[in-house]
């Protein structure tokens, strides 16, 4: 019960992203690159979840991007499910400390629009021909990394109540 | 990691299986563009996400511009005097311009031109982008019900922005000039020869002139050709000044016109049509029906 519980809320924490991405992260762009939330809720997610809970929410969450942007459906699906599948496999590393967790965060979201970046070439988005690719991979990182304390912290609450540490 | 080794094999499994299902969407999405179920379900989801998205727009925007207000008062003093200069520099060449204008009015009279006509438009608030920095879409307030149609070229004040690729009854999706699946036919006033423009994901897009003659100057005003949006529209800037070798293209960087950055408002130009060209340039083709009245037999 308290599985099916936790996937539903982080379906609600994925939803809740993508407005927020779509609209607020519209507006907010430091230097002209927004974050990625919605990757980061996945991340923060999967921390908590079943394995397969944990890769059908990152799945979810990849399809819902993909029909609210504007590339090929499918290309955030494969990246989301990887990112999530890779959580799954270094979260057991997350007690290592805060430390630990920034440079976990960081290299999901470098290698997760990385791995974008090489599908959404594969099925002809031109994404890793953009002469500011550099930026497109190294901001979305270091904005997670800023955002994690919150989005973590949100995770936590809602989803281990009983069990509330900072981003762990 | 896992707790036993069939466990493993299934979380292994989905992954895997869920890895296959979306490369064969994407796959699937790819071989059916703009005809496949694909765009049914985007058009739906932006239906059903758009009263949210709205909602979420209308709270957040007074708060970003709020904010947005305070960061810029220090950067104000600047920019007046900035402002000043150029309203100067503005009022100089206005009377340089008035002079052309005359000029060239006369010059319509002569060979009886007529004006480019005022091409009906269609005001829309953008209250959504893409759902990552590697989209370059925004959805617009306006749909199918304001006359919005898939092709239709979208401007701001500036110049040309992109053009609607999706729409829904009360929403468009349009596609920035800026993505890199898009292409623009384009002229370079300078030298009216035509290329065409493609975009980069930033704000400098790439000009190809297959069949160029006269070298392109630095600051030469790229406008779009005709071929299927209305002639005219401002695109961009030459870049850096360039000259094509011999059986080679010529290629250089455009500044895009409109700001890609800040796009609050746009419009959207709805009386205009690819046709329209063709028709245009061969009107004498096209003989109206002749009717037969059956009771009189008259023509």
């Amino acid at each position: 019960m308290r599985r099916h519980k936790n996937t539903l809320i982080a379906l609600g924490l994925v939803f809740i992203a993508i407005i927020l991405q779509t609209t607020l992260f519209s507006q907010v762009r430091p230097f002209a690159i927004a974050p990625a939330l919605v990757l980061l809720t996945v991340i923060a997610s999967a921390r908590y979840l079943e394995p397969e809970a944990a890769l059908m929410v990152g799945f979810t969450a990849g399809i819902i991007s993909d029909l609210v942007g504007g590339s090929s459906l499918g290309l955030w699906a494969i990246t989301m499910t990887v990112v999530a599948f890779a959580t799954v496999k270094l979260r057991q590393y997350e007690v290592g400390g805060v430390l630990v967790v920034a440079a976990g965060v960081f290299l999901l979201t470098f290698a997760g629009q990385l791995l974008y970046a090489i599908v959404g070439t594969l099925f002809g988005q031109g994404t890793i021909n953009r002469p500011d690719l550099w930026k497109l991979l190294l901001f979305p990182a270091l904005w997670n990394v800023v955002l994690a304390a919150p989005i973590f912290w949100v995770s936590t609450v809602t989803m281990r109540r009983d069990e509330r540490r900072w981003a762990l | 990691m896992f707790p036993s080794g069939r466990r493993f094999d299934r979380v292994t499994a989905l992954f895997m299986s869920l890895l296959a299902a979306g490369f064969v969407i994407a796959t699937f999405d790819v071989r059916t563009a703009e005809t496949g179920i694909a765009d049914t379900m985007r058009s739906g989801t932006q239906s059903l996400l758009a009263p949210v998205q709205r909602g979420a727009d209308l709270v957040i925007s007074p708060v970003v511009s709020f904010f947005d207000g305070i960061s810029n008062l220090a950067g104000l003093s600047d920019e007046n005097e900035r402002l000043r200069a150029q309203v100067s520099s503005l009022e100089l060449r206005l009377r340089e311009t008035s002079a052309l204008e005359r000029k060239v009015e006369e010059l319509e009279a002569i060979n009886a031109l007529e004006p480019p006509l005022e091409l009906a438009s269609v005001s829309a608030r953008v209250y959504s982008s893409g759902a990552s920095s590697y989209d370059h879409v925004k959805y617009i307030l306006k749909g199918v019900d304001d006359g919005i149609a898939i092709g239709q070229a979208v401007i701001d004040e500036r110049g040309l922005i992109g053009r609607v690729d999706a729409v829904t009854a009360s929403t468009a999706r349009v596609r920035l000039l800026t993505d890199p699946v898009v292409s623009v036919g384009v002229r370079v006033q300078q030298t009216n020869e035509t290329g065409v423009v493609t975009g980069l994901g930033t704000a400098t897009l790439r000009l190809d002139m297959f069949d160029a003659t006269t070298p392109v100057t630095e600051g030469a005003v790229v406008v779009t050709d005709g071929s299927r949006f209305p002639p005219g529209i401002v695109v961009g800037y030459v870049m850096e000044s360039a000259d094509a070798e011999v059986n080679f293209v010529l290629q250089t960087g455009v500044e895009t016109a409109a700001r890609f950055s800040k796009i609050d408002y746009v419009k959207v130009i709805v009386g205009w049509s690819p046709l329209d060209a063709e028709v245009e340039s061969e009107p004498t083709l096209i003989e109206p029906p002749s009717f037969v009245d059956p009771r009189s037999g008259q023509q």
